[in-house]
């Protein structure tokens, strides 16, 4: 069936322009037209390239996946010439001499890259409220969020002015926008993506992710993404996903083993979200898979050290931003009062917070009692999902406990917009790939989602467990898009 | 409910907040280190710290220069509030008066 370019998957738009049957100028001027029509509703881009960032002299990729997809990708990735702001003021103006590795290899792959999307500042928000450039609405109900940090990334391919979309994960900034606009959102393993050029929020957990809107596309964007990365320490040895080689047909599901922790699944739980697992547990079970309980340690723990990690990180990683080498500058008389002065004027509320826990957090005599002791429960944390990990071969539970919030419902309660991802966290803590897939709607029109966590590099699997979803419960072609406000 | 000196936490992660700044992040990081207290229940007195999810990782590349790679010193100037040809420029660090 014939459908709108900006509609076709990512994989369709590849195998076509590479075979010449379709021009990469009349697939940009598609997506074109649909940022056009939606922005003045949602504000997914903070920079918006006309005729897309195009390969340009990059060595091809031997087998090229991408070839004329248009990609939106988080303002917090590094694109050599195209401004990069973390959706901070304190970068307004910066424009990075040099591409992410990432940005590099989609080149390679023949991408086209069509904007920088807006995020929480510094990636340090569920909402996008906290962007210095204000706030990306949710297109199934733009006065509610689109979640964050990479909501305006999860906007712009639930639109559809963007086939597929780059985003970063530390806390969840991945699956929870995606669960917010029936996407599927991936947080691979640590290390399976360079972070190369990605702007550091919290080195030990920051993590390209990928927004789709099918299993395949996701899969495709990570094969030609993933792969070791020399110029970042802490990426995988290895080769990158064989995208060729994996099985996403209809049997794709038959014989795996899904574990679900049901004391997770209780009180505070949206009544639509729980559905929402039940219908996929029974997907699942009809497509040949087994679903079984497991056990985890009560999901607060993962928030309590989180909090005290991914802060202590961020004031370090923040310590750059002192008005010296780029970016914003404040006037003043000595060079003690410039980092003062600067941090105070172009740092936002939320990333002030954080960067004062960590700092705290870190300080002489609380040193041992926050951040040491997180790092020791962030050992428990990652045995805990291991063990609950032997004998199946992914988690499912849901992946935030609710719909999209309001616009300001959370926003003056740090603690409540921080317990929105509280199903998230326990992977970024363990280095463990996780996959947020759509699970419907509420009764309102409001899509959510569950996630699948699996065992480090088994991406595989999560993309595996995603097809056979699609083959049960709905076509991801023929998905439900939101509907343009008049 | 813990108390934090927020005065002097923001003098060490040098950020100028203002007096009601001050006051209101006092409030909002005492009531984050309370819900942290929920870890003590975990019982982690003999527990390991881990600070790398993965036991290995690639080798480190080799220790060699590789000035092909390295930004030209005027495009890292550029991009910098004050710089003159060959370095960035910032106001006394000895305050002199």
């Amino acid at each position: 069936m014939s459908r709108p370019l900006w509609q076709e998957s990512a994989g369709t738009i590849a195998e076509r322009v590479e075979s010449g049957a379709l021009a990469v100028d009349d697939v940009v001027r598609a997506h074109e037209e649909v940022a056009e029509a939606w922005e003045p509703h949602v504000h997914a881009y903070l920079t918006r390239v006309k005729g897309g960032i195009r390969p340009n002299g990059e060595a091809p990729a031997k087998r090229k996946l991408l070839s004329g997809v248009p990609v939106a990708i988080k303002d917090n990735l590094c694109t050599q010439g195209v401004a990069t702001t973390c959706g901070s003021r304190i970068l307004e103006g910066y424009v990075p001499p040099y591409d992410a590795t990432v940005v590099k290899r989609l080149k390679a792959h023949g991408a086209v890259i069509v904007g920088k999307t807006n995020l929480d500042e510094f990636a340090m928000g569920s909402s996008t409220e906290n962007s210095g450039f204000g706030t990306s609405r949710n297109p199934y109900d733009v006065t509610r969020v689109p979640g964050g940090s990479s909501g305006g990334s999860a906007v712009a391919v639930a639109t559809g002015s963007a086939a597929v979309a780059l985003g970063s994960e530390t806390g969840g900034s991945v699956r929870q926008p995606a669960s917010f606009t029936n996407l599927l959102g991936l947080k691979p393993t640590y290390g399976r993506l360079s972070r190369y050029g990605l702007v550091a929020f919290a080195s030990s957990m920051d993590q390209v992710g990928i927004f789709s809107r099918s299993a395949s596309d996701g899969a495709r964007v990570l094969a030609a993404l993933s792969g070791h990365d020399p110029l970042d320490a802490t990426s995988l040895p290895g080769p990158a996903l064989d995208f060729d080689a994996l099985d996403l047909g209809e049997g794709a599901a038959r014989g795996l083993t899904v574990g679900v922790p049901r004391a997770l699944l209780g009180e505070g739980l949206d009544d639509d979200v729980a559905e929402g697992q039940r219908i996929v547990e029974a997907a699942l079970q009809a497509a040949g898979a087994t679903v079984r309980e497991v056990t985890l340690l009560p999901p607060s723990s993962w928030v309590a050290t989180y909090y005290l990690l991914a802060t202590a990180e961020a004031s370090s990683n923040l310590a750059r931003f002192d008005g010296v080498r780029y970016g914003l500058r404040a006037p003043a008389k000595n060079v003690l009062d410039l980092y003062r002065e600067t941090r105070e004027a172009g740092f936002g509320a939320e990333v002030k917070r954080r960067i004062l826990l960590g700092t705290y957090a870190l300080s002489a005599g609380y040193y041992d009692a926050y951040y040491g002791k997180a790092q020791k429960a962030r050992r428990r944390i990652q045995e805990d999902l291991l063990a609950a990990l032997e004998g199946c071969d992914a988690l499912l539970f849901p992946t935030a406990p609710t719909p999209a919030f309001k616009i300001g419902e959370k926003a003056d309660d740090p603690l409540a917009m921080y317990l929105s991802d509280i199903f998230t966290i326990g992977a970024n803590l363990a280095g463990l790939p996780a996959l947020s897939v759509p699970a419907g709607f509420t009764g309102g029109g409001l899509p959510v989602g569950v996630q699948f966590t699996a065992r480090a590099a088994r991406e595989d699997l999560l993309y595996r467990l995603a097809a056979a979803l699609e083959h049960q419960l709905s076509d991801p072609l023929e998905r439900r898009w939101p509907t343009k406000p008049s | 409910m813990a108390t934090i000196d927020v005065r002097h936490v923001a003098l060490l992660a040098r950020i100028a907040l203002s007096e009601a700044e001050s006051e209101r992040m006092g409030k909002e990081l005492a009531a984050i280190l309370d819900y942290v207290k929920t870890l003590d229940a975990l019982g982690l007195e003999d527990e390991t710290p881990l600070s790398h999810v993965h036991d290995t990782f690639a080798p480190p590349r080799p220790d060699t220069p590789d000035p092909a790679s390295c930004l030209p010193r005027a495009v890292v100037l550029a991009q910098a509030p004050l710089a003159d040809d060959t370095s960035f420029l910032v106001p006394p660090v000895v305050d002199t008066r």
